[in-house]
């Protein structure tokens, strides 16, 4: 069974209003990955939100991160480190945007998938705490689903 | 042709009435006159006054537009001269004299430190004399012998080189930014700013030539109505910095206070160009683990080297409106 790695949650805001980086349909793409034969393992640290994934990995170090990543078919995650960590390791991953952009934030080499430039925010160096949450700013599970089909390493990258 | 653009400028507090007018008018009757005059003005909002509604200093203005000196004023918020300081160096392109607002020039103390102010030469001071004079022993301007009588006390009869400024001095704009780590009273302020200068390699001199210091700690003044503990908060800093800097010196100096990705991106995309472009670096990062082969500190030691928040790239984003991406922004910064 091939292993999708979920990396599903930005870091929790100091103010604790939710992470405009989130996406919003976790749940229901982990019930499409295992619908298609996906083994899902979330990555994290304790105390974040399960997605129904057969499996959590928290609070890996950095060795073991690693190895989990490259050992995966793919990854999924939000612009958080992990889709950086897939870059610098040379593991294109899937990244999901929403209001960040990822012409200044993500790496060519990913599959970033943003529904809209129009949903951005203004400001891009600015604190996350000031943006309010919108989860009608990310693509589908479908899309996202899609992509994975479509995820060939030769191919490239969609913005 | 003039071979520098000199901003002459004065950090005030609560000297209107005293002894501004007159080191204002010190700066005015220079036989090398400044291009620009800036008073920041550091009172409180309600200690604050239109200068230019009382009589003598509309006289002042009057002379600086007469002898061609550009003049402006600059209103604090009270928060201390080592923010003056910084201010100001900021809108300078070239140099910056200092006066302070209880001093009176001699009219050819400009004229003289310009004269020493070649290349390689960061700051310039000469004598600040209060009057009665007094034969001070086992002076120095060194910057580890800071509590013994400053040689620039005393009438300084040849040029030197020093570690420190004292009080009123020439200086290369922008070679060193001021601590605005420092309380309100910034104590220690022109000694660390201009040993900052040496440490960059740029030479610090002490000149012939008399700026006359009319203490006048009763009445107004930067550093009026300021505590012991200020004094001791500054010293504690100013310690930590020395200790940091000397350490640390000919060393570039990276600061990642920043999350995991900023790491990662910084170390794949920037670090290799780096190397090649300084030998002896030092970084400053959250996540040390991540470059095992770099001489690497935590952020907290590099804040003992001096305010790190000038090492904030997404602060940079935002003051330089930075469209394009992470990558390019970090090369703004240290490429």
């Amino acid at each position: 069974m091939k292993t999708i790695v979920i990396s599903p949650w930005a870091r929790p805001l100091r103010n604790g209003k939710e992470n405009a980086k989130n996406y919003p349909f976790w749940i229901e793409l982990v019930e499409i990955l295992k619908s298609n034969g996906f083994y899902i393992i979330q990555i994290g640290t304790s105390g974040e939100k399960p997605i129904n994934a057969h499996e959590q990995k928290l609070n890996l170090n950095p060795d073991e991160l690693e190895k989990l990543i490259k050992d995966s078919y793919k990854v999924i995650t939000i612009d958080s480190y992990i889709q950086h960590l897939c870059w610098s390791i040379e593991k294109p991953c899937i990244t999901i945007w929403g209001k960040s952009d990822p012409l200044i934030f993500g790496h060519p080499e990913n599959i970033n998938l943003l529904k809209d430039r129009r949903n951005l925010r203004p400001d891009p160096w600015r604190w996350w705490e000031e943006i309010p949450y919108d989860p009608s700013v990310f693509v589908s599970p479908e899309t996202i689903m899609l992509s994975i089909e479509d995820h060939n390493l030769d191919k490239k990258p969609t913005v | 042709m003039k071979k520098h653009n000199i901003v002459a400028y004065i950090c005030s507090r609560g000297r209107y009435d005293t002894s501004l007018s007159q080191a204002m008018l010190s700066i005015a009757m220079q036989t090398r006159v400044p291009d620009a005059f800036i008073l920041y003005d550091d009172n409180t909002e309600s200690e604050r006054r239109d200068l230019r509604e009382i009589e003598i200093y509309r006289y002042i203005f009057q002379l600086f537009e007469i002898k061609g000196i550009k003049w402006s004023v600059i209103f604090g918020g009270a928060k201390g001269q080592h923010f003056g300081h910084q201010a100001v160096q900021k809108t300078a392109t070239d140099l910056c004299f200092r006066l302070d607002d209880d001093c009176v020039a001699e009219s050819d103390v400009l004229e003289k430190l310009e004269l020493q102010m070649v290349d390689d030469v960061g700051a310039v001071g000469c004598s600040i004399l209060t009057p009665p004079l007094f034969p001070y022993k086992n002076s120095s301007s060194a910057i580890d012998n800071l509590h013994a009588p400053n040689e620039q006390w005393s009438v300084i009869k040849e040029t030197k080189s020093v570690d420190t400024m004292h009080c009123s001095y020439l200086y290369r704009a922008n070679v060193m930014d001021f601590d605005l780590r420092l309380s309100r009273v910034a104590f220690r302020e022109e000694s660390m700013h201009s040993y900052g200068i040496k440490l960059k390699g740029y030479r610090v001199l002490i000149t012939p030539g008399i700026i006359w210091h009319f203490r006048n700690n009763k009445n107004g003044g930067i550093r009026s109505s300021e505590s012991e503990q200020n004094y001791r908060h500054d010293e504690t800093i100013f310690i930590d910095w020395l200790k940091a800097s000397t350490t640390y010196k000919d060393q570039k100096l990276v600061v990642l206070d920043a999350g995991l990705g900023d790491h990662l991106v910084f170390k794949k995309d920037i670090l290799p160009r780096l190397k090649e472009k300084h030998k002896n670096l030092i970084l400053a990062v959250c996540h040390p683990y991540l470059f095992p082969d770099e001489k690497t500190i935590s952020i907290a030691d590099a804040q003992r080297m001096g305010d790190i928040d000038k090492y904030n790239v997404y602060k940079l984003g935002v003051d330089t409106n930075h469209q394009g991406s992470l990558t390019s922004l970090f090369e703004k910064m240290y490429l």
